[in-house]
Parts: C-alpha cells; structure tokens; sequence
C-alpha cells in the first residue's frame, strides 16, 4: 500500500518554512489590494500617454485649415500660394512637435509596463513545471525503491515538492515587492513633475494663463467668416461649422487630459502610500492571507503530484 | 519673456491682425495687398511665439521623461533578476530530478 504524507503533516511544514520568514522579518509580500492599484495606475498611464500628442497634432491640421481659408480669400495668387505652403509647414513643425511629445510620454507607458511585469506571477509560475517534476521523480524513485527492496517508505515527493515551491514562491514575491518600492518610490517625484509639466503644456492651449491658442485660432475663422467666408458658396459654411466643432471638441478634450493628468497623479500618490505604508492589521492580515494563498497553491501542486503517483 | 508678458504681445498681434482682417474686406480699399502682407507678417511672428513656448513644454517632458527612463531602467534590471532567479530555482530542481534518476537507476543496478 503506498503511503502519503498527510495534508496536516504538510500544512505544518509548509506554515514552518513560512514562519521562519516571518521571524526572520523579511515577509513583506504583495497583497491584492496593492497589485489591484497598480492595474489601476497601469491602466490610466496607459491611455494617458498619447493625450498631449493628439492636442497638438489637432492643433497642426487646425493650422493647415486657417491658412487654407486664408488663401481662398487672398488678394492674388502669389500671395494664395504662399498662405497655403506655409499652412503646409506649419502642420508639419506641429505634427513634428506633436510626435515629440508623443515619445516622451512613451515612457510613462515603460513604467506602467514594468509595474505590470514585477506585480505578475511570471515569476513565481516559471518554477512550477520543474519543481513539479522533481516531486513526481521523487515518488517515483521512492515507490521503484519500495518495489525493489520490499519496504514502505512514505512517498514524500508532493510534500518536498510543495514545500521548494512555496518557499521559492514567497521568497521571490518578497523581491517583488521590494523592486516595486523602490520603483515606485524613485518614480513618484518624477511623476509629479512629469503630470505638472503635461498641464502646464495643455494650459498652454486652454485655460487660466493660457496662450489661448485654440480661441485665437477659432477667432481668426469667425473674422474671415464674417469679412469674406460668407460671400462664398454654401460648402464654405458647411466647412467652417464642421471647423468651429472640431474647435469645440478640442478645448473639452484639452480639459479631460488635465483632469486625467491630475487623476494620473493622484493614483500614483495612493500606490506609493498603500506600497510603502507601515503594516497595521488590515495589512497584516492580508498578508497572512496572502501565505495561506502560497499553502493552497503548494497543497495543490502537492495533491497534483500525487494523484500522479497513485 | 514670461507667459504673461507673451500673452500680452500676442494679444496686441491678434488685435492688429483682426484690425486688418476688417479693413481688408472692405471691398475697394486702395492697400488690400499691404494689408495682407502686413497680415502675413504678424500671422508669421503669432506662431514663432507659440511655437516656441509649445517648443519649451516640449523639451521641459523630453527632460523629465528622461529620469523616469531611468526608473524603468533599474526596475527592468531587477525584473531580470527575478528571472534569474525564477531560472535558478528550475535548474536546481531539475538537477535534483536528475541525480534522484540516476540514484535510482544505480540502485537497481546493484539490487
């Protein structure tokens, strides 16, 4: 009959490893609520990254628009063709600019990325497989030995098993956790200089001190409208509304990204807190909660390994 | 020249250009291509100013995101660390796997 090492047995010895952590002091692992704010964080950097970019490329074809209207009214031809090559430049520089904004907010999507990456369990389910092998060659060796020699050693290839991958899984989220502090406490000032630094760019188009660049830019069709535009067919008209809308829908967009940007802020404010806050008992327990996640996954890999065994 | 005062100076290029956006459409004033040369000019001179302060935001995120890149440098590094490590512990486990296939193999030999 083969023997098995009893689940009780291998809670204990499992709870032994980990209270060796405890009392070492170096358990401090991710929790849920810690990882469920860095989703948060990541999710929010992700869409935000583009938002500075987009005003500016919209600014570039609003550009290329004015000095089109212009041209269409100019008093010769010369004068038309160098109003629209110039629209064409302009774009252009913006759009360049635009792209340049672009890839410097890039890197608040790295940042993202790389939280994403340290708070996954990448990491610790890589050593599942060969952990899982090495506990079914254990058994196997044991139950030929037993066969051989005509004893009853108890297999106990589940239990040594779960108990390499419980350890290795708390030992490496413990250096999760620590990389992720660190990240996070390194990048908070940055954040917040990089989220002051994108509202003082928006405010530069809309808003309290601004340059006003979208009014002016609205302002300077409504006196063409009204001096030249009007006189022209009904397409002009149509063309101008459908101008003055995308004028609209960039001053709100404009005031989203800010707020966006002050939400970005925010969220990272809370993950640093909740990362690098002292333990109470809410996180204590969550913590414990957290092991005890650790012994199931290692009673599983145990109770896997020996159904193989049977 | 700080926001204000470039505020300023745009304000008053935007007062004369719409000045003579006015004069412009009146249909035989005797200097309309004067006044669209003139008009041309201080559209010109409208958007070096603006495009100089975006230029400045620009490059103010260009350096900041440089020090996050930084960040995410090291942080990427100990990601790899963790692999290193998450490698480790497979190779041990497979070399464990290893010798316990081979001791029982030996056994049987000698059995």
């Amino acid at each position: 009959m083969i023997k098995i090492v009893s689940e009780n047995r291998l809670k204990c010895l499992v709870l032994l490893v980990l209270l060796t952590f405890c009392l070492t002091g170096c358990v401090e692992l991710l929790t849920d609520s810690q990882i469920r704010e860095i989703k948060k964080f990541s999710a929010a950097s992700n869409t935000y990254s583009e938002y500075p970019g987009t005003v500016m490329k919209a600014h570039a074809d609003l550009s290329l628009y004015n000095q089109l209207t212009n041209a269409s009214s100019a008093v010769d031809g010369e004068n038309a063709f160098g109003l629209i090559e110039k629209g064409i430049e302009k774009q252009k520089r913006l759009i360049a600019l635009g792209e340049r904004a672009d890839n410097a907010c890039k890197i608040l999507r790295s940042y993202s990325g790389i939280l994403d990456k340290l708070s996954s369990d990448i990491y610790t389910s890589e050593t599942q497989a060969s952990v899982e092998k090495f506990g079914s060659q254990l058994d196997r060796s044991i139950k030929e030995y037993n066969q051989i020699t005509k004893s009853s050693i108890t297999l106990f290839g589940g239990t040594v098993a779960a108990i390499v991958k419980g350890t290795a899984s708390i030992y490496i989220r413990n250096k999760q956790h620590a990389a992720i502090k660190t990240a996070v406490q390194e990048a908070d000032p940055v954040i917040e200089e990089i989220t002051n630094s994108i509202i003082t760019f928006l405010e530069t188009y809309a808003g309290p001190n601004s340059l006003e660049i979208l009014q002016a830019e609205r302002d300077d069709l409504q006196t063409w409208y009204e001096m030249a535009g009007y006189k022209q067919p009904l397409s002009t008209s149509i063309w101008v509304s459908e101008k003055l809308k995308i004028i609209e829908s960039i001053l709100m967009f404009v005031d989203k990204s800010k707020k966006a940007a002050i939400s970005l802020r925010e969220a990272h404010t809370v993950l640093m807190t909740k990362i690098d806050k002292k333990m109470d008992l809410r996180d204590t327990i969550e913590i414990i909660e957290t092991l005890v996640d650790e012994v199931e996954a290692a009673k599983d890999l145990k109770n896997k390994i020996e159904k193989q065994s049977i | 020249m700080a926001n204000t005062e470039k505020f300023a100076v745009l304000k008053k290029i935007r007062n004369i250009k719409k000045e003579i956006q006015i004069m412009k459409g009146i249909a035989d004033h005797p200097a309309k291509k004067e006044l669209e040369d003139a008009f041309i000019f201080l559209d010109d001179l409208e958007d070096e100013l603006i495009y100089s302060e975006l230029e400045k935001r620009v490059t103010e995120i260009e350096s900041i995101s440089k020090k996050l890149k930084s960040v995410v440098k090291t942080a990427s590094e100990k990601s790899d660390d963790l692999k290193k490590i998450a490698e480790k512990i497979n190779n041990i486990a497979d070399l464990f796997s290893k010798l316990i296939d081979i001791a029982g193999k030996g056994a049987e030999l000698l059995l």
